[in-house]
Formats: structure tokens, C-alpha cells, sequence
């Protein structure tokens, strides 16, 4: 059997996953994303909320990611189906005068935003909480390196100096194993980053700036994230290599 | 990759590759995930198909049949002969082999996708549909007993550009019949737009390389005494190429057998027959079987 | 009457949609002459060597002047225009259009390789690469995020430029191959502002309808 057919999200561990910056996701864009291993399509409606949903069109599986927004609704590029905001499809284009079963629906998940970022809820019940980070955030960058998760947490754990020195110093957030936050040598703002898990093989990083965030700052922790990802992905081939 | 074991997959014809293509130097490629080579003969000119065993030495060879443009082959023992097409016998038919191109799919994914309208405006915009005409009108969907085979007819779409002699856009009716003569191979039938007396006939040949992977090729058997044979090629072309961004995003990749599991409209009656008459041959390649039927290592 | 320069070209080869799309984008007139690439192989023929010698798509005749790259066919039609800034005068634009014009046909060969291999091949495109198109799409990404942090949508001028389009079908088209978008937000981002440019084209594997 498929395994993302059956795969299902674990109770344990529940919370919110970081999976993009609210920047790059704007009104009436949809994008793949992953959350806890499981492919969801997130997308923006027309009047700017940001919608999660299974990544399979009931019917005939297309993903949706791959889809069009028109509207508030999102459409299946391969035959038009519309769904609404809430998961329901209000349109069949193939028999336009049909009323649509209220069976015909989409898997949806909790999504959030804050902090500049958007979130998936991770967890079998539905989502308790917001995401526990400040409320503003302006947008550095996501990067999307080739390693997993572990050996990126790794990283910003033992050398975040090597990528982040003349900013200050980057530490694990309390309690929070996939977020960190370094505030400004100089007092002024906090750079956050938010650690995505994709695969076995891939995971990003979401970077926000809270306080003082002008382009100039915004740029150089954008070069940063840069290097860590090319850093990253360098160590993990190196590593690759000497195992074989 | 080695052989499938799957004896529905294993007793039916595949085309896998096109004839005036095959040369004395072999080709290699692979069929229901066994390698085989493909070669013609220096002495008799023939053309041979032969598995390729571990340690790159050549099997017995196959049987081989030419048909269509293309050489057919098989590991089993069909009890059905190639599809019989018989507007290819006509002196007058055009016949256009369209290319084998690669796509990461299943080949019953590939053949619901040629049986399906209600995609036309979607990714074929402005070739085989358009909005606002998105309407799929009744039509009959059966498996005809008698001849094991699937067929749609009374299939009729409004299409901007139906054929490479509608040049200039302004949309027509076009009236078509689909036909599944085995799980691998799909054809349909249409008014010939330059001759509407006659039908126009193309069938799609799937070369099942692995469960999720395909080549297949287009070939089309035409009365039309107007368009360039690269006209042709590329109409077909563009339209094929649009259905495998398609067939490369749908999940999962394998066709699931099950009625349940994906939630058809009335517009996919030939897809229900197609997966109905799948799933009572227990054909487990490239598909997924309803719970309990076929389990197979 | 004027004789239009004629464009040789095959509807699925990514190369040539470059010069189509600049075509397109640019408003430049001009006469299509399909050629039978695959099946057929036309190119490889004696009749398509005496007009191109290399047997490569596309080729741009226009008169005297044969052209047998998609980068300088967009970068002659773009300097022949009377208007636009498709190919800026001011110098450090310039320098940055031909930087990202070199990379485009240097470092995005490899995008080109995955497709062929993807399309036409027996065996998926090697995982070695496509982690090299992915290492291109992080070079042009991060230039990308760069520019949108400063206030710019393009890729080297405030307005778009061949540069835009010719970096664009590589992008565009690798889902064809294999690689996802969706690791790539500053370049979705542009790809989604290149749509909404007037005589915008796509080809298949771009979805048309939005
Ligand atoms: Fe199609």
C-alpha cells in the first residue's frame, strides 16, 4: 500500500511545525509543502488566509499543489474541481448544473500565522494554541537544504558561529527543539529560525527578524542562511563520501 | 529489476519500439522490469527481441511481431492477437508513429488519463477545450464480453483545435469512441475533421518499463490530405506532453482498483469500466488492487 | 514586402521555448519552421546540417545571419528593438543581463541534460544531476531573495530583461525531471510575476490555465 495513503500523523509530540514564511505565500499562491512527513498543499485565498490541505485531489488523486486559486477557492489543475475555503468542493466543471456532494471534500489541517511565519499543526486531534513565538516577525528567508533535519539542528547547535559571527549568538529556544534565536550583538532586534523536517533526506529553515529588521539587516541574515544551507549540504556530501 | 510475476501483465502484447527505428546495433531498454535488447538480425534482417540476463549475455529471444509501426512483444502466452485496427490497412491512412517519451507513471494511469474529456480544458486550454465549455455530456462506457475489451461511445466535447487542420481556433463538436483493447493499450476513434464521412483513429501504445515508470508512444492513423507530417507530429506532441505533467503529479502513481478510493463523476464512466474490468482480470501491475484481491510478494 | 527571419525549432525543446517566449515577450515578428526532432531527427539530416553544421535547435535565419544559440537569437532580437528595456544600455545592468545570459546557458545545462534524460531516456535523470541543477537553482534563489528584500522582482534591472527570460524555462520546466518548486520561494515568487507580463507564452509542462 502506498505509504502515503496510510501514513498517519503520531499523537505524541503534538504541536505547530514551521512550514514557510507568511511572505512567500502570498493571496492566490499554493506551494507543496511537508509536515511530519506527510505532502500537504498550502495556499493562499484571494482575501489572505492561508489554507493546509492534503496534497491529493479526491478524485483522481492530482495534487493539488499543483492547482490554481481563483478566488477564494482552490482548483485542480488536472479537471477544474473548486473547493471553498473550508475543504468543500462547490464545483465540478464536467457537469456545471450539479449539485456537489457534501461527501466530495478535502482533507484539511490546522495552519496558523504568526511570528511572519506560517505553521501546520502536527497531531492527530485538532490544533490547541498558537505557535508559542512573538506575535511580529518580518521575513528574512526560508532555505531548503538536502541534509535532515538532525544534521541541521547539529549545525545551529555546535557552529553557529561559523555563519553567524558579528550578529551574536544563536541558542536553542527552551523546550523547543527546532527553534532558535540570537539577539543582535548591539541590542536591536532578534534573528529567529524555525527548523523544518522534510525527509529522510531534506529540511528547511525559516529565518524572521524581530525589531530592528531594514533591508541592510535583512540582506546580510539572508546571506547567512545561504551559507548555512551551502555549508550544510558540503558536511553532509563530505560525510556521504567517507562512508563509502 | 527483475521479471514481474504478475501473469495478467506477463500474457499481453507490448509495443516497444518503433520498427524502421531498430537497427543491427542492440537497444537496450526494459519491459515489466525485465532489460531486453532490441536488434535486427545480420543475416536475416529480422528483427529480435531478447531479454538481457545478469552478466549482460542475451536470453532465448521472444516472439516478435510487427504491427502498427512498431515491434510488439511479450514474456507470457496472450490469448488475444494484437489489437486489430483496421483503418491502418487503408491505402490512404496516413500512419504517424509520434515518439516514445518517458513519463514517472502507471501504465493504467496513462490509459484512464487518454480515456478522460473532462481534462481537455484544463491542460489541453485552448487545443482540446476550453472554459466556459467544460461540460462532459452523457455517454455509453461498457466491457464487451465477447471481445474482452473496454470501449466509450457517443463521447462528444467541444474542442477549439481538435485536430492539426483546425487552424484557425473556432471550435467544433467533436465526436468521439474509446476503446481499451488490452490493459496497456488505448485507443479512440473521431469524425476525421477534414473528411467527415470517415474516422480518424490514434492509439496510444504503453511500454510498461517498471510499475511506476512508462514509455509509450502515439500512433496515428489519419485521413488528412492537408497537414505536414511534422504538423501532425507535434500536434500530438504538445497534447502528450501536457498529459504527463499530469501523470507525473498524481498520487499515488499506481491506479487504485478500489471503488472507493477515488471518487469518480459521471464523466468518468469509461474510467470505472476501465478500473472494473481491471480489477476483475486481477491485474496487479501499475495498480492497486481492492483489499484482499491479489496479494502478491 | 518584408521576408521575416525564420525560427527552426521543435515545440517540446526548452531551448527553443526561450526564443519563443522572447519572441513573444518582446513583440518580435518572425517565421516558424517546425522541425521533426524526435521522432524523427531531422536535426541529425543532411538538409538541417547545411543550415546549421552542429545539428542543434533552435536556429534563428535572418537573411545573411545565422544564429545557432538560444541566448544570442533573444540577445540580437532584443538589440534590434527601437524601445523597452528588455536589453538595458546602462552598464551595470548590462554587466549583470550578461552574467546571468552565461549562466543560463553554462550553468543551467544541466537542467537541460535532466530533461532530455527524463523525456527521452531509459533511466530517470542521475540523483548527481539533479543536485547539480538544484546547486544552480540555489545560486539563482539566493540572488532572488536578495533582489525582492531590496525592492526589485527582477533579475537584473528594475524592469525585465532577457536575462528574466532566459532563465525562465529551465525553472519553469523542472517538474519535468523531477525537481519540485517548492524549495525554491523567491523564485516562485518571479516565476508567478513572469506570468502576468504581456505576451507571456508557456509550453507543455507549464500549466496554461490559472
Ligand atoms: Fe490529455
Amino acid at each position: 500500500m502506498d505509504e502515503f495513503m496510510t501514513s498517519r500523523l503520531p499523537d505524541d509530540g503534538a504541536g505547530w511545525i514551521a512550514i514557510g514564511l507568511s511572505d512567500d505565500v502570498p493571496a492566490g499562491c499554493v506551494t507543496g509543502v511537508v509536515l511530519a512527513g506527510r505532502q500537504l498543499a498550502l495556499w493562499r485565498d484571494g482575501e489572505g488566509a492561508p489554507h493546509l490541505w492534503e496534497d491529493r485531489c479526491p478524485h483522481r488523486g492530482m495534487r493539488m499543489s499543483l492547482g490554481f486559486v481563483r478566488g477564494n477557492d482552490l482548483a485542480c489543475l488536472y479537471h477544474g474541481w473548486r473547493f471553498d475555503g473550508a475543504g468543500q468542493c462547490r464545483q465540478i466543471p464536467a457537469h456545471p448544473e450539479l449539485k456537489v456532494s457534501a461527501r466530495i471534500c478535502m482533507k484539511t489541517f490546522d495552519v496558523a500565522e504568526r511570528g511572519g511565519m506560517l505553521w501546520g499543526w502536527h497531531g492527530r486531534d485538532r490544533a490547541t494554541g498558537a505557535p508559542e513565538v512573538a506575535a511580529s516577525g518580518t521575513a528574512v528567508r526560508s532555505i531548503h537544504a538536502a541534509v535532515p533535519a538532525g544534521a541541521m539542528r547539529v549545525m545551529l547547535e555546535e557552529t553557529p558561529g561559523e555563519f553567524f559571527y558579528g550578529l551574536g549568538q544563536l541558542l536553542p529556544v527552551g523546550g523547543h527543539p527546532d527553534l532558535f534565536s540570537l539577539t543582535m550583538e548591539d541590542g536591536t532586534g532578534e534573528l529567529v529560525l524555525a527548523l523544518q523536517p522534510i525527509s529522510s533526506a531534506q529540511c528547511a529553515v525559516h529565518a524572521v527578524l524581530r525589531g530592528q529588521a531594514d533591508a541592510a539587516l535583512r540582506a546580510e541574515c539572508a546571506r547567512r542562511m545561504g551559507w548555512l544551507r551551502d555549508s550544510a549540504e558540503r558536511g553532509h556530501d563530505d560525510r556521504q563520501g567517507a562512508d563509502t | 529489476m527483475t521479471l514481474t510475476t504478475d501473469p495478467v501483465a506477463l500474457d499481453a502484447w507490448y509495443a516497444v519500439a518503433t520498427a524502421s527505428e531498430v537497427t543491427h546495433r542492440p537497444d537496450r531498454t526494459r519491459l515489466l522490469g525485465q532489460d531486453i535488447a532490441i536488434d535486427r538480425c545480420r543475416d536475416t534482417g529480422a528483427i529480435r527481441v531478447r531479454p538481457v540476463l545478469h552478466g549482460g549475455e542475451y536470453g532465448d529471444p521472444l516472439p516478435v511481431i510487427e504491427r502498427y509501426a512498431c515491434v510488439f512483444t511479450t514474456f507470457g502466452n496472450p490469448d488475444t492477437p494484437i489489437v486489430e485496427i483496421e483503418e491502418a490497412g487503408e491505402p490512404d491512412r496516413r500512419v504517424v508513429p509520434c515518439g516514445w517519451f518517458t513519463i514517472r507513471s502507471s501504465g493504467p494511469r496513462i490509459v484512464e488519463n487518454f480515456l478522460d474529456m473532462a481534462h481537455f480544458p484544463y491542460v489541453h486550454t485552448d487545443i482540446l477545450g476550453s472554459e466556459p465549455n467544460t461540460d462532459v455530456g452523457p455517454y455509453r462506457a461498457e466491457i464487451r464480453a465477447d471481445v474482452d475489451e473496454v470501449w466509450a461511445t457517443g463521447c462528444h466535447f467541444w474542442q477549439p483545435r481538435g485536430a492539426a487542420t483546425e487552424r484557425d481556433g473556432s471550435g467544433m463538436m467533436m465526436h468521439i469512441d474509446y476503446r481499451v483493447p488490452s490493459p496497456f493499450i488505448v485507443m479512440l476513434y473521431r469524425v476525421a475533421p477534414s473528411a467527415p464521412d470517415r474516422r480518424d483513429a490514434i492509439a496510444l501504445f504503453i511500454q510498461p518499463m517498471g510499475e511506476e515508470l512508462c514509455r509509450a508512444q502515439p500512433v496515428e492513423f489519419l485521413v488528412d490530405e492537408i497537414s505536414t507530417h511534422t504538423e501532425l507530429l507535434h500536434f500530438e506532441q504538445v497534447i502528450f506532453l501536457q498529459d504527463r505533467l499530469i501523470l507525473e503529479n498524481q498520487v499515488p502513481r499506481r491506479l487504485p482498483l478500489d471503488g472507493q478510493a477515488e471518487i469518480p463523476t459521471r464523466a468518468d464512466t469509461a474510467s470505472v469500466a476501465y478500473r472494473r474490468w481491471l480489477a476483475a482480470k486481477g491485474l496487479g501491475y501499475g495498480t492497486i488492487l481492492p483489499h484482499g484481491q491479489g496479494e502478491r510478494a | 514586402m518584408t521576408v521575416l527571419p525564420e525560427l527552426y525549432e521543435f515545440p517540446l525543446d526548452d531551448e527553443c521555448y526561450k526564443v519563443r517566449l522572447a519572441l513573444s515577450l518582446m513583440g518580435v515578428a518572425s517565421r516558424s519552421r517546425p522541425v521533426d526532432m524526435v521522432p524523427g531527427r531531422e536535426h541529425e539530416k543532411p538538409a538541417f546540417l547545411r543550415i546549421n553544421p552542429l545539428g542543434t535547435l533552435p536556429v534563428w535565419v535572418d537573411g545573411p545571419v545565422i544564429l545557432r544559440e538560444a541566448a544570442t537569437i533573444v540577445l540580437a532580437c532584443a538589440r534590434g528593438l527601437k524601445a523597452g528595456n528588455w536589453l538595458p544600455a546602462d552598464p551595470a545592468a548590462f554587466g549583470a543581463v550578461m552574467d546571468w545570459l552565461v549562466f543560463s546557458v553554462r550553468d543551467l545545462h544541466a537542467a537541460h541534460q535532466a530533461r532530455d534524460c527524463a523525456l527521452l531516456g531509459q533511466e530517470e535523470p542521475s540523483p548527481a544531476l539533479r543536485a547539480q541543477v538544484r546547486r544552480a537553482f540555489n545560486v539563482m534563489e539566493d540572488h532572488m531573495v536578495l533582489r525582492h528584500i531590496g525592492g526589485h522582482e527582477w533579475f537584473a534591472d528594475a524592469t525585465p530583461t532577457i536575462a528574466d527570460i532566459l532563465l525562465f524555462p529551465a525553472f519553469a520546466l523542472c517538474r519535468d525531471y523531477g525537481v519540485d518548486h517548492d524549495g525554491f520561494p523567491a523564485l516562485r515568487r518571479w516565476m508567478r510575476a513572469m506570468r502576468t507580463l504581456p505576451g507571456f507564452i508557456t509550453m507543455p509542462g507549464i500549466p496554461d490555465v490559472t
